[in-house]
């Protein structure tokens, strides 16, 4: 121990490499594993591949229980399957069918009355490239030398994981690390039929009938990106909401993006829940819902009910008490190195409690808690200022504060909120309504106003807003902003065009571009 | 003609194996022919284009090799066990060893590897094919008409090329 200490702060590339091997000698006799990851999703398999880098032996365990409805999918997780990767390409398809109708005005002579998508083909699709994503993921755990097994890891103690094999044996192993990635899946509501009646986002990108008039229950961004591509496709559907639009992103924005979904025809429910489902006798859904503020009851019969009113922590199969660690309702407790409660075991992704659930947040996480196990390294993970996107048609994407998280922490007149509306020029021809493409950047009132937040509705609304994560977390003033010249023409311009504040009252409408 | 090419479609000659023992006893069994293993999976594309050219080949091809189909997600130990990370993926095994594996859903390739292993066969497709698929069938790749060629006439060919 003391040799090992002095050889770690002496920090020349030898005794890293002693301190290396005295590791492995010490650990091999001791452990199975150096790490057993559990859940092969994007933080669990990122952190995986990361520590066989720097010679870790690591064990990954992936399974997949298939939903009510019978749906399962293979190795990569959430984001592969059942998340990001199949809901870009739905809301690309959806898009697509609007370009369709553009083009028309820009003179293609195409005939884009009554066009239909083919459902089925277009699940075809999203789901081969699914499957030659589980099998990339496949190689490349092989290649890695990442051992995988498709089972559920559980803890007999604080060292020892347990699993059926396929064929029914039990077996034990033990690691020096264990990393929990489980993630989580969605909940359904505690009502008659809503098990055998609803599907979730875990059915939708592989449903076998076209989903037709649909119910969205839940105004989260998974229940508005849903409603949207299933809009864009042609079907109907109608979102329930039981108080307000995403929730936890900026207020303004989030009405502005439910405007701009009625303004595309789709329903809203507000300040609805759902009380029950039943079968029709001819074989379509019921469903009885209640509004919470007129106190009214009513219903309405659809085709295909999704339930999209949160998820779920996967803590149940885990057999945490046996481990010590300790959960918050259904997610597991870290602290800032995503340690638990228990010193040796750790947890990255959407099953740690209080923190973003976006894959590029669990990547991060996990390759950086990979590298400080394996590599000596100390850096943490950065939660703050994190972008993300809501793909409904037009984009929503923004970066750090919201407007009333800089008022309740600046207040409001410590801070500066720079807004327009404005018009993308391929807008124009065919017509579309530029009505709710509008941006703001939230900013400190005083000095060169380093920015607070950025956000932005419109067209590839994430592209625009990547670029600017990075200058955030630079230090990103309003002054370097406004200095910035803008690329013409583009909508991201925008931001370095920004000069209306809406202390000021003016009217944040665009006469024209260019001036 | 039509008749000859009815008869192409009476039975299926490409095997897919079912599990690593069915592939072992396939090969075992083929005995002195060729085996070609094509590695694929059901969502790849490339696989899905070579597929009909691979029954015309067992079909050309019958009387030297085998042409067996091993679905990636159905049979990891065998992809695993031939390293195989793109699809299609073709082996040539003789005698239970591999003389051959490339990647690629390119039918010349195919076609030109079974050659070099098989010997040319006399193929007048041309004719036949533009008898009953009519003239405006496009000239393209696809080998239009496989003409069978009986056991007897196989090995006068064998014996002729030296």
């Amino acid at each position: 121990m003391m040799l090992l200490k002095s050889l770690r702060s002496s920090g020349s590339f030898r005794s890293v490499l002693l301190l290396r091997f005295a590791g492995s000698v010490r650990n091999a006799s001791k452990f199975d594993y150096d790490l057993v990851v559990l859940g092969g999703g994007s933080g669990g398999l990122a952190c995986a591949k990361e520590a066989v880098e720097y010679g870790a032996r690591v064990l990954c365990l992936d399974y997949v229980k298939p939903t009510p409805a019978g749906t399962k999918w293979g190795v990569g997780g959430t984001c592969v399957n059942v998340g990001c990767i199949p809901k870009k390409l739905m809301h690309q398809a959806s898009l697509l069918g609007e370009a369709v109708h553009e083009a028309v005005a820009y003179g293609w002579n195409v005939n884009d009355r009554d066009i239909k998508p083919d459902w089925k083909k277009l699940v075809k699709v999203v789901q081969n490239h699914i499957k030659s994503v589980n099998w990339v993921t496949r190689v490349d755990l092989r290649d890695k030398k990442v051992e995988y097994v498709n089972s559920i890891g559980s803890f007999v103690n604080p060292h020892t994981i347990k699993y059926k094999t396929k064929q029914g044996e039990l077996k034990q192993l033990t690691a020096q690390y264990v990393v929990i990635a489980v993630g989580g899946r969605p909940r359904y509501p505690p009502i008659k039929g809503a098990i055998e009646l609803g599907i979730t986002s875990d059915d939708i990108f592989s449903y076998e009938k076209e989903p037709g008039r649909t119910l969205v229950v839940g105004a989260g961004y998974v229940g508005l990106e849903c409603a949207c591509f299933l809009k864009g496709l042609g079907y109907d559907p109608t979102v329930m909401v039981r108080s307000i639009v995403l929730r936890g992103f900026d207020r303004q924005m989030s009405e502005f993006l439910a405007a701009m979904m009625t303004e595309r025809g789709i329903h809203f429910l507000n300040t609805t829940i759902p009380m029950g489902v039943e079968r029709t006798p001819e074989g379509k859904l019921l469903v009885q819902y209640r509004n919470t503020t007129t106190q009214t009851d009513g219903s309405d019969v659809f085709d295909t009910v999704l339930w999209a009113i949160g998820r779920k922590g996967l803590i149940e199969d885990l057999n945490l008490g046996a481990a010590g660690v300790q959960t918050y309702n259904d997610k597991v407790i870290v602290d800032h190195t995503e340690a638990t409660s228990v010193p040796h075991i750790f947890a990255v992704g959407d099953i740690i409690y209080g923190r973003p659930e976006l894959t590029p947040v669990a990547i991060l996480s996990g390759r950086l808690l990979a590298r400080r196990l394996f590599a000596g390294s100390t850096q943490l993970m950065d939660y703050t200022d994190v972008a993300t996107t809501v793909f409904t048609p037009l984009e929503y994407s923004c970066v750090g504060m919201s407007e009333e998280m800089a008022i309740e922490r600046l207040g409001a007149d410590n801070i500066e909120v720079f807004h327009g509306y404005y018009k993308p020029t391929e807008f124009f021809i065919p017509q579309k309504s530029f009505r709710h493409c509008y941006l703001k950047a939230v900013a400190e009132v005083s000095g060169d106003q380093k920015i607070l937040g950025l956000h932005y509705i419109g067209p590839v609304a994430g592209e625009v807003i990547q670029g600017f994560a990075a200058a955030l977390k630079s230090g990103l003033t309003v002054k370097t902003l406004l200095n910035t010249v803008g690329i013409h023409p583009t909508t991201a311009e925008e931001f370095t065009r920004l000069s209306i504040t809406k202390r000021s009252g003016v009217d944040p409408t665009p006469a024209s571009c260019c001036s | 003609m039509a008749a000859a090419a009815k008869e192409k479609n009476t039975t299926k000659k490409v095997i897919t194996v079912q599990s690593k023992d069915d592939f072992d006893r396939i090969v075992a069994e083929a005995g002195n022919k060729h085996v070609l293993v094509e590695f694929f999976a059901t969502w790849c594309g490339p696989c899905a284009l070579i597929g009909p050219r691979l029954e015309e080949f067992a079909q050309e091809y019958a009387d030297c090799l085998v042409i067996i189909k091993v679905d990636v997600d159905d049979n990891e130990d065998l992809a695993e066990e031939y390293d195989v990370s793109s699809m299609p993926s073709f082996l040539i095994i003789k005698n239970k060893i591999k003389l051959e594996q490339f990647v690629g859903s390119s039918g010349e390739r195919v076609h030109s590897t079974l050659q070099k292993f098989c010997g040319k066969r006399d193929e007048k497709t041309a004719t036949a094919a533009g008898a009953s698929a009519g003239p405006s069938q496009k000239p393209n790749r696809m080998v239009s008409m496989i003409k069978v060629v009986s056991p007897s006439k196989a090995n006068v060919m064998h014996s002729d090329k030296k």
